[in-house]
């Protein structure tokens, strides 16, 4: 290894490629779910739908109580706060639409996920990568079955129904919570307090919730799979590698967010 | 010592290995191995750990993609297709890997039953009557609720060997599937090869690092040393070979092991008839 300021222009040089071939890689493996969803049963190996319904069970039905947890307590402190601006400012209708508005453009994809990146993803490439590790992959390669498309595009397709449904759910769950809050600590109608801030959030709102829900839950899958699927040429652990893909994907989403809110 | 394949040969292959190497960061791995597998035969590859048998395990069963060099599976190239095509030609194999590489999450049954559900074209009932065929021939009755890691490896690598019959393949690939059965397990083996090989036409290929169980397995054997082919031949030629590395690799280790003493008749020697279940 070269050292100096040589070394940091070669290691600098390394790490650049390293995440550059990594975009390339996810995208590809993205890409590649698709075209087995697409064009899988054309040749007798459709994705299956047994293993779509239980990935849905897997990465969106479990995860139904984390969110209504993380729903809860965010519900309430943004509740606790809009209760201490109302004793300075005492004007609830522009508060409460600003709150509907962040809830659902800002806050409910990223809290989702990061939620299923730590969830889902880690539970992934743990699972994956032990498959990997243990010549489960190279099993199935051998016998003629693409793991991509009977491992990864199964959970591809949940992972891209469960993640808008969640994140609408988070919306809703935080509103309703919110509302309860209001309702108990000002007295406010609970009715009252949902209309203001339901009528800070329109369609396109909710459509680039969905979006954003869609596109973070690709990014945690595909890194995922990437990282489990080279966990063996890379040397790494299985413990290391799902620390990986938890940190890496819950660094793109928020890099994410923020570059796609900048641009909204 | 290695003989060119005749053209013969090239034309009734239904597996062949023309001049693969594999490098890895300067280091050869493989060195232009040949191979030639034809109907029914029976094949025996030799090496000691290193020698390169599970690079050659990799590529035959296309897990690796060599550096130079063609495989080829009914005489299409195995690498030079699109990865559809692959996956048909590697229907044509049965590939039971040395660890048994059973999936974690289904039980012996499922895992039997997998290649006929994904790949089979068959009804499910169709393809559980296979599976319970199997489950009866290879005595896995009392197993076959059971989930891998709740097997010995002995049963691990039963159940492999009946995933990897499960499509009736005409070519089976074994990679050093008999370390960790018993000697009576090991002779059923040999029994059930013999069935396969000269009844259905299935050719055979087993890597193996043991010469005792190379010798005893092949109507054909194959040496490798350091990645070279070294030596390919019928077992009781390569016998007589006088050849200085044969004699290092092959040779020395079977006295070691007292063959002599040990074995029974080799496969040859013997009338092949319908294997008995395992025990």
């Amino acid at each position: 290894m070269t050292i100096g300021p040589l070394g940091v222009l070669e290691r600098t040089g390394h790490g650049i490629q390293f995440w550059i071939l990594g975009i390339f890689r996810v995208l590809r493996l993205i890409s590649a779910c698709t075209a087995w969803c697409l064009t899988g049963w054309t040749f007798g190996q459709p994705v299956r739908f047994a293993a779509i319904a239980t990935q849905i069970t897997e990465l969106g039905v479990k995860s139904l109580p984390l969110t209504a947890l993380f729903a809860l307590s965010f519900g309430s402190v943004i509740g606790l706060q809009v209760d201490l601006l109302l004793g300075k400012v005492d004007y609830l209708p522009p508060i409460l639409s600003f709150v509907g508005d962040f809830f659902t453009r800002q806050q409910a994809p990223v809290i989702v996920g990061i939620l299923l990146a730590a969830r889902v993803g880690g539970a992934f490439t743990s699972e994956l990568s032990a498959m990997v590790i243990d010549g489960e992959i190279a099993a199935l390669r051998s016998m003629g079955i693409d793991p991509v498309r009977f491992i990864i595009a199964p959970a591809f397709i949940a992972m891209a129904i469960v993640t808008p449904v969640l994140t609408l759910l988070m919306v809703a769950a935080q509103i309703i919570t919110l509302a309860i809050y209001l309702h108990f600590a000002q007295g406010t109608a609970f009715l009252f307090v949902l209309d203001l801030v339901v009528s800070g959030i329109d369609s396109s709102d909710l459509a680039l919730s969905m979006l954003k829900g869609l596109f973070y839950g690709m990014i945690i899958l595909g890194v995922a799979a990437q990282t489990a699927l080279t966990v063996v040429h890379r040397g790494r652990s299985t413990g290391s590698a799902t620390t990986f893909a938890v940190v890496t994907s819950i660094t793109v989403v928020l890099l994410s967010d923020a570059v796609i809110s900048i641009l909204t | 010592m290695t003989a060119p394949s005749s053209d013969l040969d090239k034309t009734t292959a239904v597996l062949r290995v023309d001049g693969v190497s594999v490098d890895y960061d300067g280091l050869t791995a493989l060195r232009d191995a040949e191979l030639t597998v034809r109907p029914g035969e029976v094949t025996a590859i030799f090496g000691e750990s290193g020698s390169g048998k599970s690079v050659l395990f990799r590529c035959l069963t296309g897990l690796e993609r060599p550096t130079r060099g063609r495989i080829y599976i009914h005489d299409q190239d195995l690498y030079a297709t699109t990865e559809q095509k692959r996956l048909g030609l590697l229907r044509h194999l049965g590939v039971a890997h040395q660890t048994g590489a059973l999936l974690k999450s289904l039980s012996v049954f499922e895992n039997i039953l997998l290649p006929l559900r994904e790949l089979g074209g068959v009804s499910l009932n169709t393809a559980q009557r296979r599976v319970d065929e199997l489950v009866e021939r290879f005595k896995l009755d009392d197993f076959a609720r059971l989930f891998p890691a709740q097997l010995s490896l002995g049963l691990v690598k039963r159940v492999a060997l009946a995933r990897a019959l499960a499509l009736e393949p005409q070519i089976l690939v074994c990679d050093d599937i008999f370390l960790g059965l018993t000697w009576s397990d090991q002779l059923k083996i040999f029994d059930l090869f013999a069935d396969l090989s000269q009844s259905r036409q299935t050719s055979i290929v087993v890597l193996t690092p043991a010469p005792e169980v190379a010798l005893k397995v092949g109507g054909r054997l194959v040496i490798l040393d350091r990645g070279r082919v070294i030596a390919s031949g019928r077992p009781d030629d390569i016998m007589r070979l006088a050849d200085p590395a044969v004699e290092r690799v092959f040779h020395s280790h079977l006295r070691a092991f007292e063959v002599g003493a040990v074995l029974p008749g080799r496969h040859g020697d013997r009338t092949p008839s319908e294997p008995e279940a395992l025990t």
